[in-house]
């Protein structure tokens, strides 16, 4: 079964074709492609400038593109289009307008490269989640359960924070729901 | 599902599989008993309502049951009934959600579960004075629910079908107002309709036919049942039969009592049958029954269904008449019924119009009263001003001519400037003095200022003609004119002056002006230094020898201020009028024949009119006869 997606902040920023819509696009994806063009092997200098033509070519195509559950979600359509900038590294497109024109981006996605995008979509959704809801926690709450999804074990943190195990597994099936209710939100959101 | 969790992206993969478990798609896919939950929420004759939750639409509903398994007969009516209600979509009228068959086969029907209390228990506890109830439940909202069972039932009787069993009971009123008519279980079609589908009709129609005729009974409910139902068996019934139950219901709604309560069936269906009904306001005089919900009620009710409305849009439309304060067709009407229903209907336009009449014709009265003072004291005010401007008048009048005669003084004594000015105040108390302006005209005139002199005189000979004096042309004016066209720079001679003066004026006439206009131009022209006495006396011999008509030879000496003339031996010397205005220290006219002297020939008219006034000795013969009106304040010597 599909999972649906509602994209109302993907609609959002379709719909309004302007400067404000771009920052948002940009604000809300620039992590994400940066974090999947890395992936891809690129020189650590190289990534910045990949970002930001990935960036240009998403938004120039973005009235294009169309939410169909078949052919892929939309981190794969951004992932397509990161990959692409990336191989046609050679070229540089420095008038807008050549970009309409010039770019056929592929259709379909390689198998490591739709993992990739999984994988960094998952952390990026997580962590955009976890930014989200943090600040409405307690200090200790905060540190205890980032710790432990960074891998840390419950007795390490304990001894770390001077907090008790058992605080520390309450708070994570406080924090855990929360965080559960904000990725899914997140997920319709953005596609 | 805690467990599974011990890294950001376990968070996300837990989230994504709760996402899809919990998704609405697979909800629905995963039903597998629709209706749950059931709860009995009341029965009836036959059928039960089960209160239920629908796991399709996740809402929950009442569920129609058969009490028991029934017989074929029992089934077929109860699946009419949903049939017909499922014909029936009107927010009046409580929607059929679904028709089915339960694991055992048995028929049920789901309907829209209606949250709140049947029209029944509502009456009941208004009937037992319950307060709340009142203040919920005042006319007009009663009125209101009565019209949502009235639109019901229209919208029916459109469809062609009569619900055959309206009551208190099968209605249901909602918290918020909503009112939803049920159990249509008697409904009948009526067989009419096209737009309805013909076997569903046929169908639905056998059965209950069949039905009824079979089983015999009377169908519906006594007290609310309409005659024609009470006397059973095969009468027709149709929708004024609903038309009786709304009515019965209106009746009601109005008194808070039954129409009709008999001790027990029996007794309800026979007052049915005879028709007898008290109207409202009888039945509970304590409640204040308008009259024309009265009389729609009692219309309603009649025996002969020919005599109620004919359709449940004319109830309507006469409780909207009622409600809009106009006259229901029920009632009789009457001009101050109508007037008086214009007036509630209208009622505040109706106060702020009258207020308004009042205040105008108030405003009216005082103003039509302030107009008449007004004008009395405006009356008061013209006469007051009138006797004013009269005294004024006659002031103006005396002080006109008060400077008319002062003006004339001065022109005597030939000081022409202030005579101006005297005539001139004299014309502005008086504009229509016309002695005043000739003696302006006079006055200017010897001053040779004749463009001043002929403009009066054209306003004086107005002034004349408007006296009607038919006066166009005057010698005065005639002369002035021609020494007006004479007049330079300088100041006109007495050669120049004298022939155009002699032209115009008659010998005899004027002196006075004519020795002023000479003395005046011989003082005032011009002369040659050195020689300004001989020129003098050259001017003057000139002017006696004009008017003697013979050479005149005259000695003038002395200073101009004392001028010694010696006329005497001019024996041909018979007129010296011409220069009675000149002044003379001495003059000498011994040894002539002089005859004429004086300006005036009768008797002084003005103190000031005799001639030679300015002149200080007169030398004349012993035999010399002076004239009395000249040389009055002359010394005179004799030679």
């Amino acid at each position: 079964m599909k999972y649906y997606t509602r994209q109302t902040l993907l609609q959002k920023i379709k719909d309004v074709y302007s400067e404000d819509s771009w920052n948002e696009f940009v604000e809300i994806y620039r992590p994400y492609i940066y974090h999947v063009i890395k992936t891809f092997g690129v020189k650590a200098h190289e990534i910045e400038d990949h970002v930001q033509t990935t960036l240009i070519v998403c938004w120039q195509k973005l009235p294009e593109f169309q939410y169909e559950p078949d052919k892929g979600r939309f981190r794969y359509w951004l992932s397509r289009i990161a990959k692409y900038t990336v191989s046609n590294h050679s070229r540089k497109y420095r008038r807008r307008a050549e970009l309409d024109q010039e770019i056929e981006i592929p259709t379909s996605l390689s198998p490591e490269i739709e993992e990739i995008s999984d994988r960094e979509w998952k952390m990026f959704i997580s962590k955009m989640a976890w930014d989200n809801i943090k600040d409405d926690l307690t200090e200790n709450s905060r540190l205890s359960f980032s710790a432990l999804m960074e891998g840390e074990s419950v007795e390490s943190i304990s001894e770390r924070l001077s907090m008790p195990k058992n605080t520390i597994s309450v708070n994570k099936k406080r924090i855990a729901p929360k965080m559960i209710k904000e990725i899914q939100r997140l997920q319709r959101e953005l596609g | 599902m805690n467990d599974d969790i011990e890294s950001w992206e376990s968070l996300y993969d837990v989230a994504d599989e709760d996402g899809r478990e919990n998704s609405l798609l697979n909800t629905l896919s995963n039903i597998d008993k629709r209706y749950t939950n059931a709860q009995l929420a009341g029965s009836g004759a036959m059928k039960k309502i089960i209160r239920t939750t629908d796991n399709v639409s996740g809402r929950i509903v009442a569920k129609a049951v058969l009490k028991s398994s029934q017989d074929e007969q029992t089934v077929e009516s109860f699946l009419r009934e949903a049939r017909i209600t499922a014909m029936l979509q009107h927010p009046n009228i409580v929607p059929l959600y679904d028709i089915g068959l339960d694991e055992q086969g048995q028929p049920f029907f789901i309907m829209k579960l209606i949250q709140g209390r049947t029209l029944r228990d509502i009456l009941e506890e208004l009937k037992n004075d319950n307060e709340k109830d009142f203040t919920d439940y005042p006319l007009p909202v009663r009125i209101d629910i009565f019209l949502k069972i009235c639109d019901a039932l229209a919208y029916a009787h459109s469809r062609a079908i009569a619900h055959l069993d309206l009551k208190p009971d099968n209605i249901t009123v909602s918290t918020y107002g909503d009112v939803v008519v049920c159990d249509w279980g008697l409904a009948a079609i009526l067989g009419r309709n096209e737009e309805i589908d013909q076997t569903l009709t046929e169908s639905l129609d056998y059965y209950s036919k069949r039905y009824y005729t079979l089983s015999g009974e009377i169908k519906g409910t006594p007290g609310y049942m309409s005659p024609e139902q009470a006397k059973g068996g095969n009468e027709a019934k149709d929708e004024r039969s609903d038309i009786y139950a709304l009515g019965s219901i209106l009746y009601e709604l109005l008194c808070l009592d039954h129409a009709l309560d008999g001790e027990n069936v029996k007794e309800t269906i026979d007052l049915t049958l005879k028709g007898h009904i008290l109207a409202p306001s009888r039945k509970n005089p304590g409640l204040n029954i308008p009259a024309s919900l009265e009389a729609i009620c009692l219309k309603a009710m009649k025996l002969d269904p020919k005599e109620r409305y004919q359709s449940v849009d004319d109830i309507i439309t006469d409780i909207d008449s009622y409600r809009h304060g106009y006259m229901t067709a029920a009632e009789e009407s009457s001009f101050f019924r109508q007037l008086y229903l214009l007036y509630k209907r209208n009622k505040q336009i109706c106060l702020s119009a009258m207020a308004l009449v009042f205040v105008i014709v108030l405003g009216s009265l005082i103003f039509i009263d302030s107009l008449k003072k007004e004008k009395e004291r405006t009356n008061e005010a013209l006469i007051k001003s009138q006797k004013l401007l009269d005294l004024n008048e006659k002031m103006s009048i005396e002080t006109s001519k008060s400077y008319f005669s002062e003006g004339r003084s001065e022109y005597y004594l030939f000081n022409n400037s202030k005579a101006v000015d005297a005539f001139k105040a004299a014309i502005i108390h008086n504009p229509k003095f016309y002695q005043a302006r000739m003696g302006l005209v006079k006055s200017l005139g010897v001053q040779q200022r004749y463009s001043e002199a002929l403009k009066q005189i054209d306003i004086a000979l107005t002034v004349k003609n408007l006296r009607r004096h038919n006066v166009h042309s005057d010698p005065i004016k005639d002369c002035f004119a021609e020494l007006e066209a004479l007049k330079s720079d300088k100041v006109l001679t007495i050669q120049e002056v004298y022939p155009v003066v002699v032209k115009h004026i008659e010998t005899d006439k004027l002196y006075t002006l004519k020795s002023q206009i000479y003395a005046w131009a011989i003082i005032n022209t011009e002369r040659t230094p050195g020689k300004k006495i001989f020129e003098v006396q050259q001017d003057l011999n000139w002017l006696l020898s004009q008017e003697n008509k013979l050479e005149i030879k005259g000695k003038l000496r002395g200073g101009l201020n004392s001028l010694k003339y010696d006329l005497s031996g001019n024996s041909g010397l018979r007129d010296i009028r011409c220069i009675s205005y000149m002044s003379f220290s001495i003059l000498d006219v011994h040894d002539s024949k002089i005859e004429e002297m004086s300006t005036i020939s009768g008797f002084p008219s003005h103190k000031n009119m005799d001639s030679f006034k300015f002149t200080k000795n007169l030398i004349v013969s012993k035999e010399q006869h002076v004239h009395e009106n000249a040389f009055i304040k002359t010394k005179v010597s004799y030679k």
